[in-house]
């Protein structure tokens, strides 16, 4: 999965939060913690490409202004490239990596494994901003082992143009007049998540059963030739040439694709909709792996950024759904209400209620529909 | 030994000769020379050997006798320590996980037969509201294995579940009627709320009664033969040290090594077991003071916060006001609790957390009854719609992230008790080893000190 930047230009946004933001971290990210959590002075961590502001001239992006507020060095990577990186530094448990950013699905099994350490709760008191939506994941309950990073929505993209109707509900992907022109995308959990949705099945509640009855609907339109592509970030580029009239969809590409944020042209024609049946929701966390040596430095770098000041030049820079209760308001008072009232930035209560976060499966369960997933592409 | 027949007329044979005839019948059998000398020794206890003898034999009774309390009393500890492990601190849990779950469907399935009532019944509602009741039949079930041979808690535990039944069937017969606009539901769904209110409630009462009763039992079983133990263990060792002193004085030897590691063996028994009872006490009690009480206390908070989601629910499916302060009052003293009796920064912190999202929660339902209301006073204005949609978002919302803080303190509690109970269990579990193997090894080392001063007289 790409996590792509939005190359928006927000110089004087980033300058005027940036300001706020290093006052307001000098005065909480100095306290050292009264007890032994390990070391304070630097901490790793490996995040996907393009997630997080960078230092941009004068302006700090969101590490080097944390590394400035607290003096904690960060070792920062932009190497996890899939969720198979995840899996190796896990495995490589001792390595320098204290903070990594699996997507939930992988994030629920690492817990359940009993790999990840606890969230030292003791320096974050700003875990009391992450938004409730994401506490009752029957995984992580009250995120106690990790905090969410960014969240984003799988529904579905396309050209009213091409399709000549809107298009509202999962169904309308298997129109065959669409045949052949229709892209799905290559994550199991998102794509089989939408066929239970069409089945009437709850993706945050899956069974074996329900899922595989999901897939089949997938296996069933690939066979029949009804899916044209399977893709990652790529929609975008296959929406804008035409080669797709509509496609499963990530919420943040799509919201570039709109704004002219990517390489090819805006496309604001380009419509984004949560179908009816619902639309599958996927969070990265930040977690620290079993063994890190430095949970105070981690979690301090957790605190400054479910800070909503930190948090509100993150989303501005990434396009993708925060986690962090504050970051609406904070975008608002900062003169930035076309982003603070983005529904794909910030759905209401009644989109929220559509949303579905996939349940999890045993592993054994899990690895037996990824094989038969990729046996499709 | 030649074994040939012996044959009238064979020659050159020479057989055994009989062996001499034993004393006639009418006479006693004597001791043998050993058993006779050693008798005569005991019936003589001014001679030395004789004295050795007879201090050798009260010194190992005494110590057989240690080791024999010594180790009942820590199998006794072991064992019941271990049914505490094993079966009274899960039942203990497992009661107030089973209050909360039914707290919680009440909470839950008002929120859906709202939702339900305003025409669109909520999903996460009725799945919350699905997922309480069977963690509450699943607690039951597990609580019924675990409570032992109390009449009481079983029948208290058979109430439960056919009152689960009970609620269950209330509660699906109100939700159809509200689905299909029935004006009897909303009397259905109090009539079901009521019977978690009182039945099933005044069991888990019960069951928490026994549960508690039986800690109490279980924590002081072994006590008294323990005390017992110490005390022989200590007049095992005085009389160990008595005796090193007559014999320093009777046969002037100065130091005899054996001995001493007999004392130092018994010594060291005597303060095994007696830390080993009383660390197991003492992990015990804290567990319960620290732990389970805490458990208890944060229960209450989280039982109260339910009671007050369900009469918010109420409140807006009746369009009446209901008492919902008194109860968000009982949230906020518990938490002023909770924060006093924080005893490590974890759980400040997480308690801290949980404070500032009750805040936040209070907040919003003083919102959402002022948007009910204003809805009251006029039934044409938009604001019971508006009220029902803030509670279906922000209210649920904010509701279930104060829920997760309070199960996060709920969960340093329980880390705390199983804690404890551990810390008692692992003070217990080598005790009967010990004091079977260091008695009889004093025993062994007292006998053959004795052995060695007997030896210089034979």
């Amino acid at each position: 999965m790409t996590r792509r930047q939005t190359a928006i230009d927000r110089r004087s946004f980033l300058i005027a939060l940036g300001a706020t933001g290093l006052a307001t971290a000098c005065g909480s990210a100095g306290a050292a913690p009264e007890f032994d959590l390990g070391s304070r002075s630097s901490f790793g961590m490996v995040n996907w490409a393009d997630y997080i502001d960078p230092t941009d001239g004068d302006v700090l992006g969101t590490v080097d202004r944390f590394q400035q507020a607290s003096g904690i060095v960060v070792d920062y990577a932009e190497t996890y490239e899939s969720n198979a990186v995840g899996i190796e530094l896990l495995a490589n448990a001792g390595g320098r990596t204290d903070i990594i950013v699996p997507t939930n699905w992988l994030a629920a099994q690492v817990i359940e494994r009993g790999d990840a350490e606890p969230i030292p709760i003791e320096i974050i008191p700003n875990h009391a901003n992450i938004d409730p939506q994401f506490l009752t994941n029957s995984w992580d309950r009250g995120c106690r082992f990790q905090m969410p990073w960014q969240s984003g929505l799988t529904g579905i993209a396309y050209d009213p143009a091409l399709t000549g109707r809107p298009l509202t509900s999962i169904a309308d992907l298997f129109d065959p007049a669409f045949k052949g022109r229709i892209g799905f995308i290559v994550e199991m959990r998102e794509a089989v998540g939408l066929g239970m949705l069409l089945n009437g099945d709850d993706p945050s509640r899956p069974t074996l059963l329900t899922a595989q009855a999901g897939l089949d609907r997938i296996r069933s339109a690939t066979e029949s030739g009804q899916v044209g592509a399977f893709t990652e970030g790529d929609f975008t580029e296959k929406l804008d040439s035409g080669e797709l009239v509509a496609a499963m969809a990530w919420s943040g590409d799509t919201f570039l694709l709109q704004q002219g944020l990517l390489d090819i042209a805006a496309r604001p024609d380009i419509e984004f909709v949560i179908p009816d049946e619902g639309a599958v929701q996927w969070f990265d966390t930040m977690l620290i792996p079993r063994g890190s040596s430095s949970l105070a430095a981690a979690g301090e770098f957790m605190n400054f950024v479910y800070d909503p000041v930190q948090a509100a030049q993150i989303t501005a820079w990434v396009g993708y759904v925060s986690p962090v209760l504050g970051v609406q308001e904070e975008l608002r008072a900062q003169g930035l209400p076309e982003l603070a009232d983005d529904p794909l930035l910030f759905p209401d209560n009644a989109t929220k209620s559509r949303l579905f976060t996939w349940g999890g499966l045993s592993a054994d369960d899990e690895t037996k529909l990824e094989t038969e997933f990729a046996a499709l592409f | 030994m030649v074994t040939a027949p012996s044959t009238p007329g064979s020659a050159g044979i020479h057989l055994r000769p009989p062996p001499p005839q034993g004393p006639p019948t009418d006479q006693p059998i004597s001791a043998t020379p050993r058993l006779a000398a050693l008798g005569r020794s005991l019936v003589q206890p001014e001679t030395t050997p004789g004295w050795l003898r007879l201090w050798g034999l009260i010194l190992a009774a005494a110590l057989i006798l240690f080791a024999v309390t010594g180790t009942l009393a820590g199998l006794s500890a072991r064992s019941s320590t271990a049914t505490i492990q094993d079966d009274t601190a899960p039942s203990l849990i497992g009661v107030q996980d089973l209050l909360s779950s039914v707290a919680e469907a009440n909470a839950a399935a008002t929120g859906a037969f709202l939702s339900g009532s305003a025409g669109t019944e909520s999903r996460a509602q009725r799945n919350l509201y699905l997922d309480a009741v069977r963690r509450s039949t699943a607690e039951a079930e597990r609580v019924s294995s675990l409570v032992g041979d109390s009449e009481a808690a079983h029948q208290a535990l058979q109430n439960i579940g056919a009152n689960l039944v009970v609620y269950s069937g209330e509660i699906e017969s109100s939700r159809t009627a509200n689905l299909a606009g029935v004006s009897t539901a909303r009397d259905q769904l109090r009539g079901a709320l009521d019977i978690t209110g009182t039945d099933v409630a005044s069991s888990v009462v019960t069951i928490t009664a026994e549960a508690r009763a039986d800690l109490d039992r279980q924590t002081d079983r072994g006590l008294v033969i323990g005390i017992v133990a110490v005390g022989l263990g200590s007049l095992a060792l005085l009389l160990l040290l008595l005796f090193q002193v007559r014999l320093t004085t009777r046969t002037n030897r100065v130091l005899n090594l054996p001995l001493v590691a007999a004392s130092i063996l018994t010594a060291i028994a005597v303060v095994v077991l007696a830390s080993g009872l009383l660390t197991r006490n003492t992990a015990l009690s804290n567990a319960r003071s620290g732990g389970y009480d805490s458990i208890e206390s944060t229960a209450e908070i989280q039982a109260a916060a339910f009671a007050a989601q369900t009469a918010l629910s109420l409140e807006l499916i009746g369009g009446q006001a209901t008492e919902i302060q008194p109860l968000l009052d009982n949230v906020r003293s518990g938490i002023d609790r909770a924060k006093g009796r924080a005893d490590s920064t974890r759980e400040e912190a997480a308690v801290n957390l949980l404070e500032q999202r009750f805040t936040r929660y209070e907040t919003t339902v003083s919102a959402i009854r002022a948007s009910a209301a204003v809805a009251a006073g006029d039934p044409a204005n938009s604001a019971a719609a508006d009220a029902t949609a803030a509670f279906q978002g922000e209210g649920l919302s904010t509701f279930n992230g104060l829920n997760t803080s309070i199960e996060s303190v709920l969960f340093d509690n329980r880390t705390q008790f199983v804690a404890g109970v551990g810390d008692a269990a692992d003070a217990a579990n080598r005790l009967p080893v010990y004091l079977i193997v260091l008695p009889l090894l004093a025993a062994l080392a007292a006998l053959l000190g004795i052995q060695r001063r007997l030896r210089e007289y034979s």
